[in-house]
């Protein structure tokens, strides 16, 4: 899941990540308060596509956070 | 008698066909907020919006979508910029045509101690540039320059003004309510600080809406003018910095916003360049029909040169009202007269307090229609 400050940021990123991998928006977890209302959900499966668009700096760093849900649990990730 | 809409300056008639639909799409099939969830209406909703400032930033040379602040309207975002950048006290610089839309709330900061100045222009309204350098103080904490004139059309030099604010390190903020949608303006390449637009005029949008383009330097400077909630930051009570939340508090104007988006995707598809040579055709049109007309002064310059479709005529030795209940009653001809807000301009041009009639155009204006505004000028 990836969390943002804004709703713009979170629009941008939808747009950019679009045709790389399936993405949703949902509702920001109550454990990710210090961010705008929407997130970005993406499946475990598409996690390498993601991961290797993350790390290509295809989104700007410092305008999300990266999570990884289990069990209703937000688990921060960072990238090398 | 159909009428002739000749008061773009005011507002800009007809809009572009898309706008009324995409309008009427929000308020009808989607109506979701904007910036506050998650589900997917909300989020085409938020797409529009996103669509908007990537639509003005292309428009204006703007590289920061995120600084693209969409306001109610030209009048807000001057707000903005004079309240933010001289809420501390200091010294603006203004032109001699200013809009009350600066003059107004300029003069409520004189009263706490704000002083200005204004750059003397000649005649035809063109800015004296000689005499800007004079004007600066050490206390100087911007300038505010009326792009075109929504009197007499004359366009200022911009790009004048900004090189002597750059070397001076002081921020310049463009007025392009009479620019906007009708001349190319690089915000990136003037270096401006901020460039004020309304939606509803050249842009060709609906009312209630506009936008403020800030300069990232210049946004950190200056406070918001109204804060609240953004959607964003929702565990703090105080304003978030991230943008453009900081400037963008309450639920704003969203069939606005989609008006405003499809009037500007109308603009893009036309393309500016289209536009302008319309425009200079009608003015050459008009100038030629005014020449040698006698008892009407044109104010402004008398070319195309510098100048958008915006002609103030005062009619010596008639009170300009009675004309212009003549140009409708009689013609068809919609226009408005008076002092169109500017009581700086018409002081400046030398017809304060008897306004002027004003004839604007807009890109969907006909050369048939200027020839019916000039038969109607020379009968009267």
């Amino acid at each position: 899941m990836l969390s943002f400050q804004s709703t713009h940021a979170a629009m941008g990123a939808e747009r950019a990540l679009g045709p790389v991998v399936p993405v949703k928006t949902m509702p920001t977890l109550r454990q990710v308060s210090a961010s705008c209302g929407v997130s970005l959900r993406v499946e475990p499966r598409h996690w390498p596509a993601l991961r290797a668009f993350l790390e290509s700096d295809g989104l700007a760093r410092e305008d999300y956070l990266l999570f990884r849900v289990e069990d209703g649990i937000a688990h921060p990730l960072t990238l090398s | 008698m159909k009428p002739i809409y000749l008061d773009n300056a005011a507002t800009s008639f007809p809009k572009p066909m898309e706008v009324g639909p995409a309008m009427l799409r929000y308020l009808q099939q989607e109506g979701a907020p904007v910036g506050r969830a998650a589900y997917a209406a909300a989020r085409r909703a938020d797409g529009v919006v996103y669509d908007l400032r990537e639509r003005l930033c292309r428009l204006f040379h703007f590289a920061h979508p995120d600084h693209a602040i969409l306001t109610s309207g030209a009048t807000f975002g001057l707000n903005l910029v004079l309240r933010g950048a001289l809420c501390k006290g200091g010294h603006c610089i203004v032109s001699a045509l200013e809009h009350n839309a600066v003059m107004r709330p300029l003069n409520q900061l004189a009263d706490l101690g704000v002083t200005f100045d204004r750059i003397p222009c000649n005649g035809e309204g063109r800015m004296n540039l000689a005499a800007l350098p004079s004007l600066f103080r050490p206390d100087t904490k911007l300038v505010v320059i009326a792009h075109g004139s929504n009197l007499c059309g004359v366009v200022q030099d911009l790009a004048g003004v900004a090189k002597l604010c750059r070397e001076r390190g002081v921020p310049l903020v463009a007025d392009c309510a009479q620019t906007a949608g009708h001349l190319d303006i690089d915000m990136t390449g003037l270096g401006l600080s901020a460039l004020v637009v309304p939606g509803h005029k050249g842009l060709l949008g609906p009312g209630g809406v506009g936008s403020v383009l800030l300069d990232p330097a210049f946004a950190k400077r200056i406070p918001p003018l109204i804060a609240g909630g953004t959607g964003s930051r929702s565990d703090l009570e105080t304003q978030p910095h991230l943008m453009p939340d900081r400037f963008e508090s309450g639920t704003p104007n969203v069939p606005g916003i989609y008006g405003l988006n499809a009037s500007l995707e109308f603009l893009e598809s036309v393309g500016l360049d289209k536009i302008r040579a319309h425009e200079v055709a009608l003015m050459e049109r008009f100038l030629a029909g005014m020449e040698g007309v006698e008892g009407v002064r044109l104010l402004g310059p008398k070319t195309t040169e510098n100048r958008v479709g915006v002609f103030a005529l005062d009619f010596e030795g008639k009170d300009n009202a009675e004309v212009a209940f003549r140009l409708e009653t009689e013609y068809g001809i919609l226009t408005r007269c008076g002092l169109h807000c500017t009581p700086a301009a018409h002081r400046t041009l030398g017809t304060y307090p008897q306004g002027a009639v004003r004839f604007s155009f807009s890109c969907f204006t006909t050369g048939d229609e200027v020839d019916a505004a000039i038969q109607a000028v020379k009968a009267i």
